[in-house]
């Protein structure tokens, strides 16, 4: 690949690697795809869907997309038993995560909603709720973004192609490429290669960057309501850069073994003492 | 924070016993892939220095110990950390974190015959050449402008 497009978008930056640069006219699709999905699932923009959704009570039509997301969401709830669960937005905000970046947790963050507290219709996706609350697709929702932004490439013929969203990838052409498996306590380190073959997506999720104050980060348990401890980083790699997306932050929250038994997917995680697991066909290696 | 002596003598003997439940529920729970047990009791006696004038019929020593409790629920096992710091036989601090359920307990750890070792070695990254970096340290830019904006506001 010998062009890359570099820009920022939901917060976080973007490359998309070609062979020939992009013409502007698949740049602006896909900047307006990222664009329309942020305007429904952003919950820190005022008018997003889910905004809407966080200050009352009632049904919203959602784009298609969401079917795909909570039914991919029914399973992790399931398989986590409940540890996974997008209504902890309110509580993620409580304890600082908010539109602000107050990063200033209040005296007594909201419990987590049940997530059988929403009912859905889907073609076209409805959701219902009883009471106000708050969805944050962060563990999945970036996946399906890059997944979504590849179909946009795919529509425009390209068939080579890597979208890396900062930690979320997926990689398309002919050949594998590799890629550093950044060691969460020091970016000048990897603790393992993938090397990840055309049409799989890779994800890397770590807490401890995205951490403030006393043990706060961004991966709840929806269970307690409280940050994962025990595990530091995760990585994943799944035929759809959502599926990685989601596995990688399940990977904090459950027993592997149900993971692997439930979703096809190789993963590679480690644990705050330093322990580092992988799964056996993981595609790549660890280096201990 | 001081304390009454009966109020004293139930919180120390609450710390035990939440100590002992730890190792009484290890077998359980303990990683079988890994020599490092979930019991853990350490003693820091570095953090305690203003205590020094501890009296002899202390029956603990001072400084700060942290343990792990497991129980059941109808949901799994479940864990609890405790961090309490002791000085004199009072607890000055106490700290109770519920934890996620233990994923890598003994009887699913032999269910996936995955990889698993005590530690990584690093490697250089710029000697390892790879197309990307998957990682977290370019994840989040509002974060990272928040964080350095706390982190400015705090040397100021």
């Amino acid at each position: 690949m010998t062009a890359a497009w570099e820009f920022e978008a939901i917060g976080t930056a973007w490359q998309i690697d070609t062979r020939e640069p992009l013409a502007e006219r698949v740049r602006a699709a896909v900047t307006d795809r990222i664009d329309e999905f942020d305007r429904v699932w952003s919950r820190f923009r005022p008018d997003s869907v889910v905004s809407a959704i966080a200050a009352g009570v009632g049904e919203w039509e959602l784009p298609d997309e969401a079917e795909s997301l909570f039914r991919f969401y029914d399973e992790l709830h399931d398989a986590t038993d409940g540890a996974v669960n997008p209504l902890i937005g309110r509580t993620l905000a409580d304890l600082g995560y908010d539109a602000d970046y107050s990063l200033t947790p209040v005296p007594a963050p909201a419990d987590v909603p049940y997530w059988s507290s929403l009912t859905f219709d889907f073609s076209p996706p409805v959701v219902h709720t009883t009471e106000p609350v708050v969805i944050d697709v962060g563990a999945a929702g970036k996946g399906l973004l890059v997944d979504l932004v590849s179909s946009i490439l795919h529509r425009h013929r390209l068939n080579q192609f890597t979208v890396n969203a900062s930690g979320d990838l997926f990689h398309n052409g002919t050949t594998p490429i590799r890629v550093a498996l950044e060691h969460p306590r020091d970016p000048e380190l990897a603790v393992g290669v993938a090397e990840l073959d055309p049409e799989l997506a890779l994800c890397a999720s770590a807490t401890n960057r995205r951490a403030w104050g006393d043990g706060l980060h961004h991966v709840l348990d929806a269970r307690t309501g409280r940050p994962t401890e025990g595990i530091i980083a995760t990585w994943v790699v799944a035929d759809s850069c959502m599926w990685a997306d989601g596995l990688a932050t399940a990977h904090f929250l459950a027993d592997p073994a149900v993971l692997m038994g439930r979703f096809r997917h190789e993963f590679v995680r480690m644990h705050a003492d330093g322990r580092i697991e992988w799964s056996p066909d993981f595609p790549g290696e660890v280096f201990v | 924070m001081k304390l009454s002596p009966t109020h004293k003598f139930f919180s120390a003997t609450a710390a035990v016993s939440v100590l002992l439940l730890t190792a009484a529920c290890g077998g359980n729970s303990s990683d079988g892939a890994s020599s490092d047990p979930t019991t853990s009791a350490t003693s820091d006696s570095s953090g305690s220095s203003d205590d020094s004038s501890s009296s002899s019929d202390a029956s603990f020593k001072d400084g700060t110990y942290s343990g792990e409790a497991s129980y059941v629920n109808p949901g799994g096992n479940s864990k609890l950390k405790v961090d309490l710091t002791l000085a004199d036989d009072k607890i000055t601090k106490i700290k109770v974190t519920p934890e996620a359920t233990d994923p890598t307990s003994k009887g699913h750890q032999t269910d996936f015959a995955g990889g698993i070792a005590a530690e990584t070695v690093g490697k250089r990254i710029d000697q390892l050449h790879v197309t990307t970096v998957a990682g977290s340290s370019l994840t989040h830019l509002g974060f990272d402008k928040a964080i350095k904006q706390i982190e400015s506001e705090a040397k100021a």
